[in-house]
């Protein structure tokens, strides 16, 4: 069942401009992590939201920092300034939505709002039990009961690259968001 | 070539859709936005898994209307408990106001702006600039009609109308420096500079697409990544919301998204969703610390009750311009109006108290395109014949809604006044209204006697067929019809003179 | 087995276009029918309400229901006036006359739709007027037979049970700019709206373009006559009256 939904999701993303990864159990997903945001960052550095459950849980900033990449956290004093300057942000997901090709990314204490959308890159981890098909069903898991204390401040469905076609109708990728998006889905 | 906006206001509703279809960029653009667009509205209603779904939603926005101040007071509780603040403005000149008063007490000099038709809707940029407040649109399609001084032509993609190369000269003015014709080039050069905006931004103002009232929770559909920014980077946020926009529950958002945006583009789900519950939370690195919503009436609360009641079932995704055979000839600025189409030859001359677009409805075919693509089923058509019956006599269409209880509204803020707005070319005069009234009132009991019927009918045959071409050219409404057609003259015997000489006719 | 029907002809084809009403009578006695015309009748009243004047409107409906409820079927050639029936009739009327006018429009049809979905009588037609397969035709769908009634299929169906062969423009469906009161009162749209039909048209190379509608065709052949652009705007039952038999009484 899982597959099935993974293999839609990654055909949606691809048809919006995205790219998905997986399901990949997790050492093999964090290779493919260091790997992508070596290539993503061109040299920048490497914008991690460490407060973030998926990313804590998998250890994300100490495998990059281990693989000799320049890691940006949160609680870096220079976090604002110096996160104009990276290449990649990288955060974790609440769910994902096959149908639309779309990874929910929720804010909170070390997990900043512009960790996924100031650079020009974005890596989203995403754990394959999160994963279902539309936003609906994604919606109902989230808030089971109407209780805005389960909700975060800023939670944001993101489906591939920003893009806009207000010239001549034409699409342009990148516009003010990210002009690359990679999904890796994680075995769990 | 497009129109500034002071040019429009002084010609005639006639004159601004000839000089549309003798636009030729313009003809081009309209032709491609509304093919493109078009069709994905069309599929979105013929698809059979969107059948359920625009059902559901027109279900749950009649649900809200049916009881819209309840939900307001539910919706504004429950924000109020998450630490945001709750304005409400009755007209224009009050949400101006309100965001003037916010702007200042934060020391506000730059505000960004994510694409809102609300805000442009109370002319809420032109009252901040006056207090010297730098105001920038975000969003690329409004950034360029910011700088070019015009009004949206499409309510999904408001630079519709403008070719690359003027808009790299629009870009090449503001930089400073030559720009080429280039898409990847404007682009890089807008993300450039507005992404300086941003990060030096006190305020950010948006819109709202809707707003759950059991969470709290403000959403934003956006492509381009600016409505992320403006409710992220600056400290305070200001949302302006028509009271329409509030929905029941968190969940039927899984029910109107995708409806909105296939209906509107045909995409999935819009590139970014924000759902926004509440002001920055300890411990979180950005976001504001201070957050508004502003509740906007602008006689919203008037239509209800009435047929027009229908029209806030609205959830602007554009569907209704991109398959209107008119619209798709004469294009958004014709209608010199914040909201143009269908949607806006409705709601034109009711949010603004028939001060303003009290000649669009008549600018229609009547074609019912618009009420069949409708994905929450607004019979736009029958609001437009209603129209023109309740535009007759001078005023708004419906009488103006009691406020709210408790509500000061402002003093100084007309919402709505009798007549015509000045400097507008305006519709008949009392004696001539009068006139068309006695006049159809008159016909109508003409030809409800069949003996009437007969002799004006014979009359009108002898006058056509010896009445000279130049005399009938002239006559009204008969003359707009010769204008581009040969007229049609009385056949040299009626139907009923046939039937009687079936017989010797030989059928 | 012959079907009673009433025929409300309208006033623009009584006046204007009187061989669509000539035609219209004969499809239906060919189709097995009798058909009654009702002196007293006059106009739906579609000009009035689209002007805003819908008192004025009223006033004919109520006369539309006196002249039309002793008759158990009502048939008309025009799709706009038996949309205004339908649709708009209870609307301006209330109470009693309300009720009235909703029994009546149960039982009135637009022409083509009672030939073909109601009687089945497309084989029939066909064989009364046939067409011959040289006969080439694209047809437009005008709005409120589309829209309000649901008239699609019916037209088409009679034209090639009659052996023409129907060519489709690009958007059938796409309003030809007459709107009633609209064509006369914004002309500078109207006519360019009637363009683009007229193009779509000629691109098929058909020789006929039909409609169920008189107002939309004596738009389309008003414009037609100006710009010399397009196949003869023909209404569907006016093209098989062709075809009938000269002096054929049956």
């Amino acid at each position: 069942m899982s597959g099935a939904l993974s293999a839609k999701f990654a055909e949606v993303l691809a048809a919006v401009g995205g790219r998905a990864h997986g399901p990949l159990p997790v050492d093999e997903a964090l290779e493919l992590l260091v790997t992508l945001a070596r290539e993503r960052a061109g040299g920048g550095a490497v914008a991690v939201s460490t407060g973030d459950p998926v990313v804590h849980k998998l250890g994300v900033a100490e495998r990059l920092a281990g693989a000799g990449l320049d890691v940006l956290t949160p609680d870096d004093v220079f976090w604002r300034e110096r996160l104009a300057d990276a290449g990649v942000g990288i955060t974790g997901a609440v769910a994902a939505a096959a149908a639309s090709g779309s990874v929910a990314v929720a804010c909170g204490p070390g997990a900043p709002r512009a960790t996924s959308l100031v650079p020009p890159a974005h890596i989203c981890l995403v754990l394959a039990g999160t994963m279902v098909e539309d936003l609906a069903e994604a919606l109902g898991r989230l808030l089971p009961e109407p209780d805005s204390g389960a909700l975060p401040s800023n939670l944001v469905w993101i489906s591939g690259p920003s893009r806009s076609a207000d010239l001549e109708l034409v699409l342009t990728v990148g516009v003010h968001g990210p002009g690359s998006v990679d999904v890796i889905v994680v075995e769990g | 070539m497009s129109l500034p906006a002071e040019t429009a206001a002084s010609l005639s509703l006639a004159d601004r859709a000839r000089r549309a279809i003798g636009d030729t960029n313009l003809q081009t653009a309209l032709a491609k936005v509304t093919a493109a667009l078009g069709a994905e509205g069309t599929a979105a209603r013929t698809d059979p898994d969107m059948v359920e779904r625009r059902r559901r939603g027109a279900a749950i926005r009649r649900e809200v209307l049916d009881d819209l101040d309840g939900w307001l007071d539910r919706l504004q509780a429950k924000l109020e408990s998450l630490g945001i603040t709750v304005h409400r403005a009755a007209g224009p000149d009050e949400a101006r106001r309100i965001v003037l008063e916010i702007a200042r007490a934060e020391g506000v000099k730059l505000a960004v702006k994510s694409k809102s038709m609300a805000t442009e809707e109370v002319h809420l940029n032109a009252a901040l600039e006056a207090d010297g407040i730098e105001v920038v649109e975000t969003d690329l399609g409004e950034y360029i009609i910011q700088l070019a001084h015009e009004m949206p032509s499409h309510i999904i993609a408001p630079a519709v109308h403008k070719t690359v190369p003027q808009v790299a000269q629009l870009f090449t003015e503001t930089a400073g420096r030559p720009l080429p014709d280039d898409r990847t080039a404007l682009c890089a050069f807008a993300r450039e500079r507005l992404r300086s905006k941003f990060l030096a931004a006190e305020m950010g103002i948006t819109g709202a697409n809707f707003v759950t009232a059991d969470t709290g929770t403000i959403v934003l559909v956006t492509n381009e990544g600016n409505g992320r920014m403006c409710t992220s980077l600056p400290r305070v946020h200001v949302a302006v919301m028509p009271v329409e926009k509030v929905l029941p529950r968190f969940a039927d958002l899984g029910v109107m998204l995708p409806l909105l945006t296939r209906t509107a583009t045909g995409q999935r789900l819009s590139t970014y969703v924000s759902m926004i519950t509440g002001p920055r939370r300890p411990g979180e690195t950005d976001g504001p610390e201070r957050l508004h919503v502003v509740f906007l009436d602008h006689n919203r609360r008037s239509l209800l009750g009435t047929p027009y009641q229908e029209m806030l079932c609205c959830i602007r995704c554009g569907a209704c311009l991109n398959v209107c055979p008119v619209y798709r000839r004469i294009g958004g600025h014709a209608y010199d109006a914040v909201y143009s189409g269908p949607m806006g030859a409705v709601l034109t001359p009711l949010l603004s108290g028939g001060s303003e677009g009290r000649d669009l409805p008549d600018a229609s075919s009547l074609c019912g395109a618009c009420s069949e693509v409708c994905p929450v089923g607004i019979p736009l058509a029958d609001l437009l014949v209603r129209l023109r019956a309740d535009l007759r006599t001078p005023g708004p269409a419906v009488p103006p809604a009691p406020p709210w209880p408790g509500h000061q509204a402002d003093p100084g803020a007309p919402v709505g006044f009798p007549g015509d707005a000045p400097g507008r070319p305006s519709d008949a005069k009392p004696g001539a209204r009068a006139a068309r009234r006695l006049g159809f009132g008159a016909w109508a009991r003409l030809w409800a006697s069949p003996a009437g019927y007969r002799l004006s009918a014979a009359a009108a045959r002898r006058l056509g067929r010896v009445a000279p071409p130049a005399l009938i050219r002239h006559t009204p409404l008969v003359r707009g019809w010769g204008e581009g057609r040969d007229i049609p003259l009385p056949a040299p015997r009626s139907f009923r003179q046939r039937l009687a000489a079936r017989r010797e006719d030989g059928w | 087995m012959g079907t009673d029907v009433a025929l409300f002809v309208t006033c623009l084809v009584d006046q204007l276009a009187p061989d669509a009403g000539v035609a219209a009578v004969r499809l239906l006695e060919a189709a097995g029918c009798t058909v009654a015309f009702p002196e007293a009748q006059s106009c739906c009243g579609q000009p009035a309400l689209n002007t805003g004047e819908p008192e004025a409107a009223a006033v004919l409906a109520r006369h539309f229901v006196e002249v039309f409820e002793p008759y158990a079927a009502v048939v008309t050639p025009s799709g706009s006036c038996a949309a205004m029936v339908h649709h708009w009739y209870p609307r301006i009327l209330e109470g009693r006359w309300a009720e009235r006018a909703e029994a009546i429009a149960a039982r009135t049809y637009e022409l083509t739709s009672f030939l073909v979905d109601r009687l089945g009588a497309a084989e029939d037609i066909a064989r009364a007027a046939p067409l011959g397969d040289g006969v080439t035709v694209t047809v437009h769908d005008a709005c409120h037979g589309l829209r309000v009634l649901g008239l699609k299929t019916s037209g088409r169906r009679l034209l090639e049970a009659a052996g023409a062969t129907v060519v489709e423009m690009a958007e059938p469906e796409q309003c030809c700019g007459f709107g009633g009161t609209f064509a006369a009162k914004h002309g500078e749209i109207s006519a360019p709206m009637a363009d683009d039909k007229l193009a779509q048209a000629a691109a098929t190379g058909a020789a006929y373009l039909a409609a169920c509608d008189s107002g939309c065709l004596l738009h389309l052949a008003g414009r037609r006559r100006r710009t010399g652009q397009g196949p003869e705007p023909v209404h569907v039952a006016e093209l098989l009256g062709r075809a009938l038999p000269v002096g054929d009484q049956r």
